[in-house]
């Protein structure tokens, strides 16, 4: 039997780990190419109007735009559909740059990281770029 | 099903005035919230992974089944898990656990016939048939979306 609560006091441990994915921020943006505050401020406000996300965060470099958010758990069934009409709203607002939209919770976990980061200038505008590549390549990977 | 003779017909009613009623309900609530337990250890396991390692919500399911799996071979070898599965039944076998305790158990049932013949001819006996369904069934599943999506049907 001491085994088995050995494991159950790991996976407790696991299971209260995991709290800081769930606390609400609220809507935060990251500007590291100047000159895009417009445009960042228009999404998001767009983002903030709609009703079924909460916590988003937008982060824009010189030519690429990743926007993350939460949905809120009633309307997880609808994930798709929200995420293709706000990609829509995105490609005809801004048809020249790269837009990715992500509600997946790492997604949001390592941009918010980024912004805290960001804020306390702990980063350079070079280190803030390649982080934020690295998060669109995560957002990519599918295995 | 057979008809049954007389003889017979009387015979189960004898036994069934006799027989002890299955506590159906009280059996599906069992299974009901330690199937949920499990799946609950489960969903730890993937935010556990969501947050220390580079997964993604899409990605983090792979390496958490994995890690369940394990879980499940282990607490079979320290003779938790047939308790468990005394106790809450399908709640304890629907899981992806339920895959683990077969691995395990058949091995070491089967550990007195000797390591190549007994542990590895027969490990696999009832474990087997969920992996050749299961290859089988994602083959053609597979086969068929290819083909919805080559002709259209499906973005």
């Amino acid at each position: 039997m001491k085994g088995f609560q050995r494991c159950l006091t790991l996976l407790l441990l696991m299971l209260l780990s995991g709290c800081a994915l769930f606390q609400e921020v609220g809507t935060a943006d990251m500007v590291i190419h100047d000159g895009h505050q417009d445009m960042v401020t228009t999404i998001k406000d767009h983002v903030e109007k709609t009703e079924e996300l909460y916590d988003t965060i937008v982060i824009a470099a010189e030519d690429q735009i990743l926007v993350s958010y939460k949905v809120h758990h009633l309307n997880r069934f609808k994930m798709k559909s929200i995420e293709k009409k706000l990609e829509k709203w995105l490609q005809e607002k801004y048809p020249d740059k790269t837009v990715d939209l992500s509600s997946d919770y790492k997604i949001f976990l390592e941009s918010h990281k980024l912004m805290t980061k960001w804020k306390n200038n702990e980063v350079t505008k070079e280190e803030a770029e390649k982080k934020l590549d690295k998060i669109v390549k995560l957002k990519n990977e599918m295995t | 099903m057979k008809k049954k003779t007389e003889k017979q017909q009387a015979y189960q009613k004898l036994v069934d005035a006799h027989d002890k009623k299955r506590p159906v309900l009280i059996n599906c609530l069992k299974a009901f919230w330690v199937g949920g337990v499990i799946c609950m250890i489960g969903q730890a396991v993937t935010i556990f992974f969501i947050t220390y390692f580079p997964f993604t919500e899409q990605t983090a399911g792979n390496p958490s089944v994995s890690v369940m799996i394990f879980f499940a071979m282990l607490l079979t070898g320290f003779g938790v898990y047939d308790r468990l599965g005394q106790y809450a039944g399908a709640g304890s076998a629907v899981p992806v656990t339920g895959f683990g305790n077969a691995v395990i158990s058949a091995a070491i049932e089967h550990r007195t016939e000797g390591l190549v013949l007994g542990v590895g001819g027969n490990m696999f006996k009832l474990a087997g048939s969920v992996i050749v369904f299961g290859v089988a069934a994602a083959f053609f599943l597979g086969l068929i979306k290819t083909l919805l999506i080559h002709f259209g049907v499906i973005g």
